[in-house]
């Protein structure tokens, strides 16, 4: 199960993923973040993983596919509050090396000087 | 544990899920070593639905099964569709690359594998089997 919620936050798009992502979920978590950031120029994206318990290489594609399209348009995209599981499979991958990760939501938001 | 066949549809996969997790607990893994399990049998269970059946125009079922024994769990994953032997594919080599290099995808497998013991493959009448084999804990 994964439920996708969009948070208000100031200054970026805020992502709440809660659950699993395997390849039956990831589409509507790449449509989420799209979504969120519909309008945003330079586009500042925030993944709340904190509630997020499992991902597949599904979920990894999405976040790097976002991550290159924010950078290639000169935006920022965070992950933070990554749990345990979640963070093996995206180090043991190489992407602790080329995602930019916040231990937390209000050490993700000092990312974003208003 | 009783064999489980289910449409292979990316629909399935959290009932895949589930029966990994069933049987894992059987066997009295803990948490994690379930969580890893799990990671490998969604990576491979993708793939046959993606390459061996949807990319193929091919309808067919995926059949699982798990074995238990006092040294390990043997968790089965069988498809119908055309002879093909994962295990052969090389890892990935562009693991240190900057995000500007980074290809999508082709991560699977490779997670696939260090997830667990053992990977293996063989060919059995007219269908694939990918054997997932995770070792108990020895009794305290």
């Amino acid at each position: 199960m994964l439920e996708i919620l969009p948070t208000p936050a100031e200054g970026f798009a805020l992502v709440t993923l809660r659950g699993d992502i395997n390849s039956a979920s990831a589409p509507q978590v790449e449509q989420a973040i799209t979504a969120a950031l519909a309008g945003q120029n330079p586009p500042r994206c925030v993944l709340d993983l904190s509630g997020l318990t499992y991902t597949s290489s599904a979920g990894l594609r999405v976040f790097l596919a976002c991550a290159k399209r924010i950078k290639t348009a000169g935006g920022t995209f965070v992950l933070c509050a990554v749990q345990p599981a979640v963070y093996d499979v995206l180090d043991v991958s190489g992407f602790t090396r080329i995602l930019t990760l916040a231990p937390d939501l209000a050490a993700a938001r000092l990312l974003f000087p208003s | 544990m009783t064999p489980l066949v289910l449409p292979g549809r990316l629909e399935s996969l959290e009932q895949v899920a589930e029966f990994v997790h069933a049987a894992a607990r059987e066997a009295q893994l803990t948490d994690k070593v379930a969580n890893r399990l799990q990671l490998a049998v969604d990576e491979v269970a993708t793939n046959v639905v993606m390459h061996a059946y949807q990319e193929k125009g091919r309808d067919g079922e995926l059949y699982l099964a798990a074995d238990i024994d006092a040294g390990a769990l043997r968790l089965h994953v069988e498809d119908t569709g055309e002879a093909y032997d994962p295990t052969t594919r090389p890892d990935p080599t562009n693991l240190d690359a900057p995000l500007e290099e980074r290809e999508i995808g082709g991560l699977g497998l490779f997670l696939a594998r260090r997830s667990v013991d053992e990977l293996l493959y063989s060919r059995r009448g007219d269908r694939n089997r990918m054997t997932f084999v995770v070792n108990r804990p020895a009794p305290a």
